[in-house]
């Protein structure tokens, strides 16, 4: 079963190493709450800057996690030095959310799916079927891989440490106008393939309904 | 499409948790007042602590399929290749991430593929042929958020039948972290009691069936409300704002008021803040009518597993027609609620169970007695 979600905006980001400008001073005025802030979380903040919609439901998806913080304490452990509380709060999957919520002051609906590969897909099916239910959504995936031994685990070949995209949608019964084909993108994460040719697509038709049909 | 919605039915279940290897025993050991922890060393360096241990030698994965495949043989009407699998886990596979880089600090032995929470999801679709599989991730909620998606999946007749899979293994990071926080018990756990002072880590599986077809024995799933509480990573909202939401967002979904709830399955960690929280919040909403049970006292907090976990617990007392004790209950934060300290034999028609997690998300589920038609 189908449903067609709508893009009513669109946001991307990436950068080959970690992104210079995340406008966390502006967008986080918590001097505290800003340097508390993880990769993954600043993706999402910036994005849903861009889209301008904060206080909607929300899904968001990464693949690996904090990885930053989740070696930090695989490190710690093997060294015998105690686990940063700092880290491993910020080390599960659903950080950005938590973030997104307390910065954007959201006490709605915000989930995280994390299917590795597969979450972009994931995220655009949850956002469909979650579609049924709240008039918009916006769908984010990020994934910020940035981290000291990434060459030790990065064995397909990603060059883009870290990308995120965001759509604001909404469910239609209109005809799509975007087929999506299973794009490869070389040299980034598999984990966001799918958003970043819906981006492609919303890009170029402008100004024109961009409609897309979600596999269920 | 927005106006077709089914009713959705938790048709058969299956669990793994200290307190037993299939949800009979778990039941079993609560109503007995017996805790399941144990003392474990080996997570924390030359430190042994109450953990709450699967009583089994065979591999968590291992254990995972066993219990789908317990569950597939209740449910066999359930046709793996038209059932969408959702796996609800706050670690998925980060154990065997651990295992190996302990043994030699090297992360090249280690794929993402393995260590990722997606793992189980993958695993289980291609040893069992689901449909289609999709993995959430949202700390102790992570089951919770599954459910309340399957419900969706099956209220809007997108499925038929849904699969969901709580599981999450003790991993020394978790066991670490939480120590670190200062909200993991050298004790054994007292939810809800004055002297509560933190949490026993545990592991857990739990895997449900749930549809749109009514079934001789099973529960009715009716209202999930989902909030987030918009205040802390990891302290909840001081007034309880997001735990009332989802609590009043799940009686609203259920068509039901809060007198009709006849016991609640307390998220009740054993941790100050939580307990302290949650009986205000329930409280306000519920008064005194309620039976409020913390069954972590007996199998730990199972994580991303629990929410599951405590569903099907709320399902075996709705069926059996019995409340668990609270367990290591001596003195109550909240004199005003109902905490049982014996088994309960009671018409249970109506079930609140509660998950809340890091970050501040809260999730509610009310299940129901099915009646014949």
């Amino acid at each position: 079963m189908q449903i067609n979600l709508e893009i009513v905006q669109y946001a991307h980001i990436e950068d080959a190493q970690k992104i210079a400008n995340l406008n966390e001073k502006s967008i986080v005025t918590d001097m505290m709450l800003r340097r508390r802030l993880t990769r993954n979380a600043r993706i999402a903040l910036y994005l849903t800057d861009q889209i301008g919609s904060w206080d909607i439901p929300i899904v968001i998806g990464n693949a690996y996690g904090e990885v930053n913080e989740t070696f930090e304490i695989l490190r710690a452990i093997a060294t015998g030095e105690t686990v940063s509380p700092t880290a491993f709060q910020n080390s599960v999957h659903n950080t950005p959310a938590s973030y997104l919520s307390i910065v954007g002051k959201n006490k709605g609906y915000i989930t995280t799916v994390s299917d590795l590969y597969e979450t972009a897909r994931s995220v655009l099916r949850v956002g469909a079927v979650k579609s049924l239910t709240y008039e918009k959504l916006l769908l984010i995936v990020s994934d910020s891989i940035d981290f000291e031994r990434v060459d030790e685990l990065n064995r397909c070949g990603v060059n883009i440490m870290e990308c995120g995209v965001a759509f604001l949608v909404r469910q239609t019964e209109k005809q799509a106008t975007i087929t999506l084909t299973q794009k490869s993108y070389p040299g980034y994460s598999p984990s966001v393939w799918p958003m970043l040719e819906l981006f492609e697509h919303a890009m170029e038709l402008g100004e024109e309904e961009k409609i897309i049909a979600i596999e269920i | 499409m927005k106006n077709q919605k089914s009713r959705v039915y938790l048709n058969a279940f299956s669990c793994a948790c200290a307190a037993g290897m299939s949800i009979e025993k778990i039941f079993e050991t609560l109503l007995s007042g017996e805790s399941a922890i144990g003392q474990q060393s080996g997570y924390i360096d030359n430190v042994s602590m109450p953990l709450g241990k699967i009583p089994s030698d065979v591999d968590f994965f291992e254990t995972i399929h066993a219990n789908v495949e317990i569950l597939l043989s209740k449910v066999p009407w359930f046709d793996p290749r038209e059932t969408m699998l959702l796996v609800g886990s706050s670690v998925g596979g980060m154990c065997r991430a651990e295992e190996k880089f302990f043994a030699d600090g090297d992360l090249q032995n280690i794929t993402v593929e393995e260590m990722s929470i997606r793992s189980i999801a993958s695993e289980v679709q291609e040893r069992f042929g689901f449909k289609s599989a999709l993995s959430f991730s949202t700390a102790c909620t992570s089951s919770s958020v599954a459910i309340d998606f399957a419900v969706d999946l099956i209220a809007h007749g997108l499925y038929k039948t849904v699969v969901v899979v709580g599981a999450d293994e003790l991993s020394r990071s978790a066991v670490n972290g939480f120590d670190r926080l200062g909200i993991a018990s050298r004790e054994n756990t007292r939810p809800f009691d004055i002297e509560r002072n933190g949490i026993n880590v545990a592991e857990g599986i739990a895997v449900l069936a749930l549809s749109s077809v009514k079934t001789a024995e099973c529960v009715e799933i009716m209202g999930c409300g989902v909030s987030s509480d918009a205040y802390n990573i990891t302290h909840p909202h001081p007034e309880g704002e997001g735990a009332r939401a989802a609590m009043r967002e799940a009686l609203a979904k259920a068509g039901l008021d809060g007198s009709q709830i006849d016991y609640i399955n307390a998220h009740g960690t054993g941790t100050v803040a939580n307990d302290e929280i949650e009986s205000v919040a329930i409280e306000t909403i519920f008064g005194k009518k309620p039976f409020v049970v913390s069954t972590k006292a007996v199998t730990g907090h199972t994580l991303g597993a629990c929410g599951a976990l405590e569903v099907a617990i709320s399902a075996m007392s709705i069926l059996h027609r019995t409340i668990p004790p609270c367990v290591n209950l001596k003195s109550p934060v909240n004199v005003s609620l109902s905490h049982p300290l014996k088994a309960v034999k009671a018409e249970v028609n109506y079930v609140l169970s509660n998950a809340f997690g890091f970050g501040g998300g809260n999730v509610s589920i009310v299940l129901g007695r099915t009646h014949a038609d």
